[in-house]
């Protein structure tokens, strides 16, 4: 009997050690090693675990969509337009039709969901993954700029990490493409944490507070022009030669809202224009607003187009006239073909119409810059 | 004199893996529906009421095969929640064998102890967060969180008594 106690004992400590010894090893194990255990768990045990959760999630989402619905039929049109709450949103998803319309082509609209049981700053969970053509290494952005990068992809769903994460690198320049760095998270203490530093500026290129510092396009991982914050202070290190900055992030980690992910293969390498500044996309917003609802802009813009055509057509019948003096007939219609048809409908977009004038100037092509930088 | 009928193993051994899988299905459905910063982990408490009813070795065994779901989905921190929970379940038990008075108040207190050893243990071996991030982890949300899944925990004794209760010699 005490034989048999003495057993189970040994066989409860046994399992004990060697239930330690793999968690201890999963804990050290090399990140790709732990990202493959990861994802093949997700992709059986998990599978539908995460299946029902994101339905529950989708759930909590109509049931608070739901208590907003009641609460604007509760209080006057009005008033609950200007909720902020809702205005918030409104702004968000207008921002990011702005930046869907600006991008073109190349990216896929996700929603963050909460599925670890921990609060998470440094990584995130978007419900877009490869079945709609995400792949690792694709940059996280919102209408304000850069969240992060995808560092793990499953079929339903992808895992980023933000820009807080320690392992976070991206090129970066200055608008103006005056100063080229590296941003790197500032390992901080407190709120300090929450900020990001711009390495290796060279000492000449100086920048000035409230700089905006975009994603240099340098290496695989981000097209050129993406926001990622603003320059707060410059901070003393004992590299002489080089300067470090501070930067207020573009975007807070924690709640980034509706996201979009740039696929690489798909997205341009150059979104310079884009988000060129913060202002921008603010303008966005506006102009789409405008846009839609605006008939007196698309009247406008009618009325420019037939007053285009009436002097074109003048001008086209001076060119014939003249063409079949010199016997060159053929001539009339490469006038007609100086008025392509998108041309003429261009005023009516709403996006073209009202956007502000950046600032600054867009920054210069490919040539002259530093060596290439690889995010890892 | 009424004597107090026990349920066969099989029965025993029915009840406990329901009561299971419905805490690891809450785990997924019903805590996404909360929300909040202090969330209420059903996995914690599934192990723990699990723990009670298993031998050390069996209890570490189940706390490492849960935190390895759990750590899937964070491989941020992977391994943490898997050491965490090996150790949480693994204590749990021997506790139980050392003292465990079928109370509701002190299961309360069990589950949050439970809890907050942890977040613990994952918050030191796993995010890299430190200094007064991690004190204010620690001290504010850690117990709240804690205290969520402890009245949860009773709760859940209470209301579904013959899943949960364990049936000890």
């Amino acid at each position: 009997m005490a034989r048999a106690v003495r057993t189970a004992s040994q066989l409860d400590t046994g399992l004990l050690v060697a239930c330690g010894i793999l968690a201890a090893v999963a804990l050290i194990m090399p990140t790709w090693m732990q990202d493959a255990v990861a994802t093949a768990i997700r992709r059986t045990v998990l599978a539908p675990l995460v299946s029902v959760q994101q339905q529950a999630e989708v759930v909590r989402a109509t049931i608070v969509s739901r208590d907003s619905v009641q609460r604007v039929g509760a209080a006057s049109t009005g008033l609950a337009l200007s909720a902020p709450e809702l205005a918030n949103e409104n702004d968000q998803l207008r921002q990011l039709i702005g930046l869907g319309a600006r991008l073109g082509r190349g990216f896929v609209a996700a929603d963050v969901l909460q599925l670890g049981t921990f609060d998470q700053a440094f990584t995130l969970t978007v419900s877009a993954g490869s079945n709609a053509g995400v792949e690792r290494g694709t940059p996280v952005v919102t209408a304000d700029g850069l969240v992060g990068i995808i560092q793990s992809v499953d079929p339903t769903f992808s895992i980023a990490i933000t820009w807080a994460h320690p392992d976070f690198g991206v090129s970066a320049m200055s608008v103006d493409g005056s100063a080229f760095g590296i941003v790197k998270p500032h390992l901080g203490a407190g709120a300090q944490r929450w900020l990001l530093e711009l390495r290796g500026v060279p000492f000449r290129s100086a920048l000035e507070v409230g700089a905006l510092v975009v994603s240099s396009g340098l290496g695989q991982g981000y097209p050129r022009g993406i926001p990622i914050g603003t320059v707060i202070s410059e901070v003393q290190t004992t590299e002489k030669w080089v300067r470090t900055y501070i930067l207020k992030p573009a975007v807070l980690p924690n709640t980034p809202g509706p996201v979009l992910l740039m696929i690489p293969s798909r997205s341009p390498k150059d979104v310079n224009g884009v988000w060129t500044n913060l202002a921008s996309a603010d303008s966005a917003a506006r102009s789409i607003v405008l846009a839609g609802d605006s008939m007196v802009a698309r009247k406008a813009a009618l009325d420019e187009i037939a007053a285009r055509r009436a002097m074109l057509d003048s001008t086209g019948r001076d060119s014939l006239s003249r063409a079949d003096s010199v016997g060159l007939s053929g001539r009339f219609d490469t006038t007609r073909r100086t008025v392509p048809r998108d041309t003429t409908k261009r005023p009516a977009r709403g996006d073209t119409t009202t956007r502000p004038k950046p600032p600054t100037g867009p920054p210069p092509p490919f040539e002259n810059q530093p060596p290439t930088f690889a995010w890892r | 004199m009424a004597v107090r009928s026990q349920p066969s193993g099989l029965a025993v051994s029915a009840q406990a893996i329901i009561g299971f899988v419905l805490l690891l299905l809450a785990h997924y459905t019903v805590r996404p529906l909360l929300g909040g910063r202090a969330q209420v982990d059903f996995l914690a408490i599934a192990v723990l009421f699990s723990a009670v009813r298993l031998r050390p070795g069996g209890a570490a065994l189940m706390g490492f095969l849960i935190g390895l779901t759990i750590d899937a989905l964070q491989p941020d921190s992977f391994g943490a929640a898997t050491l965490a929970l090996t150790l949480v379940g693994y204590t749990a038990s021997w506790l139980k064998a050392v003292f465990f008075a079928d109370h509701v108040a002190l299961t309360g207190l069990f589950v949050f102890a439970g809890k907050w050893v942890y977040d613990g243990v994952y918050n030191l071996a796993g995010p890299r967060i430190g200094g007064f991030d991690l004190l204010l982890q620690m001290l504010l949300w850690t117990p709240l969180a804690a205290a969520l899944t402890a009245l949860v925990a009773v709760l859940l004794l209470t209301v579904f008594r013959p899943l949960y209760r364990p049936y000890t010699k």
